[in-house]
């Protein structure tokens, strides 16, 4: 995976943990775990440093999504 | 004074929490949501403290108190000019919402009360986490050079 799908993965993770139904809580959290453990993986990051990191980055996504789920509730 | 109100007055909540006179000085709508979005927030808080209701009946309280937080979070993400006063209360929301399900996994050790709502402690572990992972992107400071460093040892040159 490239380096940008890799972040993309991450960003779309966190926000499934973050909507996730009871059910699936721990799964998407496991998932998002996994996600971040492979990029940080041979640095010396965190996953609370890498997540922290992307604020800015998984803020605009959130945004995109509110967006596009806005818009498909008003067709 | 409400407990939420009290929260914002806690010395741990920083700086950036302005003391409740602060309201006075908001435009009517911004005052409009910390009253409404509070209120809601102190019920929630109070049910989910309520020792004499089931567990679970406290726990689906404090789903309803994460959803308020979230709420608040879509609206200043969506708002063409959020208010200064936004960040303020969702951080004191964030807070409470995390208190209490700190508080919560503290009772949670017996997974059987919490099946009818499908869930199970871990599940409640990671809702929480979730919660602190939003605390951490919304009110944590991180200076610029330091989130450019990570990002780069994070994935190279390639973001």
């Amino acid at each position: 995976m490239a380096r940008c799908e890799e972040l993309d993965a991450i960003l779309q993770a966190q926000f499934e943990l973050e909507y996730a139904e009871p059910e699936v809580l721990e799964e998407r959290r496991r998932r998002l775990h996994f996600l971040v453990d492979q990029i940080i993986a041979d640095t010396s990051l965190t996953r609370h440093e890498l997540l922290s990191a992307l604020r800015d980055r998984y803020k605009e996504y959130k945004r995109t999504q509110l967006l596009a789920e806005a818009r498909r509730r008003s067709v | 004074m409400k407990s939420w109100q009290k929260r914002l007055e806690e010395p741990w909540i920083g700086p950036y929490i302005a003391s409740m006179t602060a309201i006075a000085t908001m435009p009517e709508g911004a005052k409009e949501r910390w009253r409404t979005a509070g209120r809601f927030a102190d019920v929630l808080e109070a049910e989910v403290k309520t020792r004499r209701n089931p567990l679970a009946a406290r726990v689906v309280s404090w789903f309803n108190l994460c959803r308020v937080c979230q709420d608040l979070e879509e609206q200043m993400l969506l708002a063409a000019q959020p208010t200064a006063e936004d960040p303020q209360l969702h951080r004191a929301l964030l807070s409470t919402a995390i208190a209490s399900g700190e508080g919560l996994l503290l009772e949670c050790d017996d997974a059987e009360a919490l099946k009818p709502l499908r869930l199970t402690p871990a599940a409640l572990a990671a809702k929480v986490e979730s919660l602190r992972i939003t605390f951490t992107q919304w009110h944590t400071e991180l200076k610029p050079e330091r989130q450019a460093a990570i990002l780069k040892e994070a994935f190279g040159g390639a973001v």
